[in-house]
């Protein structure tokens, strides 16, 4: 098709508007994403000036790094743990939220504040929560049950860390499901009141499906979350005690920026992106985002 | 199938907004009862009252003699019909008429049955296993009938079901509604602003006003014997005319009104209760249908002449509403039918006469008719 100058012109202007975001995201998503991709296949070690391509030999050693089977078992279960219970009390949340109660601006306010703070912030807070002289400690202490030192115990420490990850971003995924729940009508409940449902029956029957598409917009934003889980292991458990809390990312960057092994780091990196990617469209298949 | 009575039943929300001051209304079994009104008179929070879904303030509801003030929706045995269908977007036409049913245990093939039923009546039957997003407007709002439906409740009651379907569709349902009353035997409640909806529809007609009942009474009743000014305006289209101005005694009474004056006959039987106004303001109404003109009408008892002045014609098919001014008034416009065989045109200067058996009177102030 041949345009003709006018149409040049046009084209020319569109991509000057465009230019500007496409080179920031170019240079700062696009490139480096490629470049990942190409330098996995390479051991490229920073330190080092020689960086020889290796083929695939990256992904082999990977699938033999006992600490790596581990940054993936850690991290499915941190997922398999959060996006669950997170989802379902977002949206727990936000039903009541929805209501007529006293003191709701509070509450909403209360329950979102989690998620606009840093997250070194409330990680840092949960460390001393999670200490052993404690305030969960001490709060257990008062129903007779002695506590652990949470983030210490092999044992604890990954289920305390997703346990704060909850906290922080149920609140934000509640906005979500609020805004789900404001957009269905009235009448419905009216209608549902009449036919004879009761409380549970309305939420079971009304609300959760009619939140679908916001619940699986939650869910894929929920799993990508999860998967690249980095900032709160960072601050709170540096991966340990014993890998117990090494997750994928946290694996990738020790590799990447503290052995400076970036080849290697880039191909855990490129792994974890075809498993999120995996993830989202099992989860596109079998739960479907169809809104009515 | 049941009586619905509402005894000074009131509504006030929060500490004095008052939504309804005080209805009294007695419906009998089997009886298709049409609330209507203004928006904003209270009708359609009397209905939801009778549902349920609005706390009763003050009074007494019973259904069958059942006091159900305090009974949730679902214990009223109560079925309703919304404005905007509220279908559940996410099941069935099946789904959807069987909801209820499922929620009351009934069984599978009970369930079946009945919707099966509901559906033949209303033919959906080929529609069952589409969602509501797949039909027509027409086709929801047979679905919200149907669902009302398969419940056999006691009092079937309509919140402007008709007003989202387009004027076609609005008459056709109308007629099926009307045909589904007599075929089920129920009785039915239905709100709507459409005063020739409720007119057409109605064994009984409430009319509400500012949360006021203003009338309870047959069709024919309201529209030739209305209580009060409003209900005379509000009932019958194009709206009854209303005239001010004063009853005055010389050999008979006569009202005038500017360079508009006519006797009132003694046997009209009205003098009794027009006398204590003579020489008082008051409102003369009369319908744009009783107004003749006089070289084309001499079948009908009618006043002395009038001299009037069309302004404006609108041809409907059949007829034709002319809007007029009297000599003299020209600020005050009012409406005349006639036969469209008739062609009025605008600046016409026409002599009418007022059907004598057809006068309506009204206090000035308190708007309620004298005579």
């Amino acid at each position: 098709m041949k345009l003709s100058s006018k149409q040049k012109q046009q084209a020319r202007t569109a991509y000057l508007f465009i230019a500007f975001p496409l080179v920031i995201f170019g240079v700062f998503t696009f490139f480096p994403i490629l470049f990942a991709f190409f330098i996995s296949f390479f051991d490229w070690n920073l330190l080092i000036h020689d960086k020889p391509f290796v083929g695939l030999a990256n992904y082999f050693e990977l699938f033999q790094d006992r600490v790596f089977l581990i940054s993936i078992k850690n991290t499915i279960v941190y997922t398999i743990g959060v996006v669950p219970i997170q989802t379902l009390l977002a949206l727990v949340l936000a039903f009541i939220m929805n209501q007529k109660l006293k003191g709701r601006a509070f509450f909403r306010l209360a329950f979102y504040l989690p998620a606009v703070t840093s997250s070194v912030v409330t990680s840092i807070i949960f460390v001393w929560i999670y200490s052993k002289p404690g305030l969960l400690n001490y709060l257990l202490s008062l129903i007779g049950i002695e506590g652990t030192d949470w983030l210490t115990n092999p044992g604890t420490a990954l289920f305390a860390i997703m346990a704060l990850n909850i906290w922080t971003t149920s609140g934000y995924f509640m906005i979500s499901f609020l805004a789900g729940l404001q957009s269905i009508p009235q009448s419905l409940y009216e209608a549902a009141k009449i036919d004879g449902a009761n409380a549970w029956q309305q939420f079971w029957k009304i609300t959760v499906p009619m939140v679908r598409p916001v619940t699986y917009f939650v869910i894929v934003l929920g799993l990508i979350g999860c998967f690249q889980v980095f900032d709160q292991i960072y601050v709170m458990s540096a991966g340990g005690p014993v890998n117990s809390t090494t997750t994928m990312s946290y694996f990738t960057y020790n590799n990447s920026f503290k052995f400076f092994r970036l080849g290697y780091g880039a191909a855990s990196a490129i792994i974890l992106a075809f498993i999120i990617f995996g993830a989202t469209w099992l989860q596109k298949k079998y739960l479907p985002s169809e809104a009515y | 199938m049941a009586n619905v009575k509402l005894k000074q039943l009131k509504k006030v929300y929060g500490k004095d907004v008052i939504a309804i001051k005080g209805a009294d209304v007695s419906i009998k079994d089997k009886e298709f009862v049409v609330l209507v009104g203004p928006s904003g008179c209270g009708k359609s929070t009397l209905l939801r009252m009778i549902a349920g879904l609005e706390e009763i303030s003050e009074g007494e509801l019973f259904i069958d003699e059942e006091k159900v003030n305090d009974l949730s929706p679902k214990d009223r045995d109560i079925a309703m019909v919304f404005q905007n269908y509220a279908l559940y977007p996410h099941m069935t036409v099946f789904d959807n008429m069987a909801f209820g049913l499922k929620l009351r245990k009934h069984k599978k093939e009970d369930i079946k049955r009945r919707v099966e039923e509901a559906a033949e009546i209303l033919g959906l039957s080929e529609y069952l296993q589409r969602k509501p997003k797949e039909m027509s407007g027409g086709q929801r709002q047979r679905v919200a009938i149907g669902r009302a439906l398969v419940r056999q409740p006691k009092v079937f009651l309509f919140d402007e079901p008709l007003s989202n379907l387009d004027a076609k569709l609005r008459v056709q349902m109308r007629i099926e509604i009307k045909r589904l009353h007599k075929q089920l035997e129920a009785t039915m409640i239905y709100v709507t602003h459409d005063q020739i909806e409720a007119m057409t529809m109605g064994d009984k007609i409430v009319v509400l006003k500012d949360g006021y009942v203003q009338q309870v009474d047959s069709p024919m009743n309201l529209f030739n014997n209305p209580a009060n000014k409003f209900v005379a305006g509000f009932i019958g289209s194009p709206a009854m005319n209303f005239l001010e101005g004063r009853i005055e005694k010389s050999n008979e009474l006569e009202f005038v009104s500017g360079l508009v004056r006519f006797g009132i006959p003694e046997k009209l039987g009205l003098h009794e209760k027009l006398k204590p106004y003579i020489g008082k303001s008051l409102i003369f109404g009369f319908r744009p249908e009783y107004l003749y003109d006089k070289e084309k009408e001499n079948s009908k008892e009618l006043s002395v002449d009038m001299d009037i002045i069309l302004d404006v014609t609108e041809p409907v098919g059949s007829e034709s509403f002319n809007y007029f001014h009297f000599e003299g008034q020209e600020d005050k416009t009012f409406c005349f039918r006639s036969d469209s065989v008739y062609q009025y045109q605008g600046n016409e200067k026409i002599k009418v006469g007022l059907d004598i058996n057809r006068l309506r009177f009204f206090d000035k102030k308190t708007e309620i008719r004298i005579a």
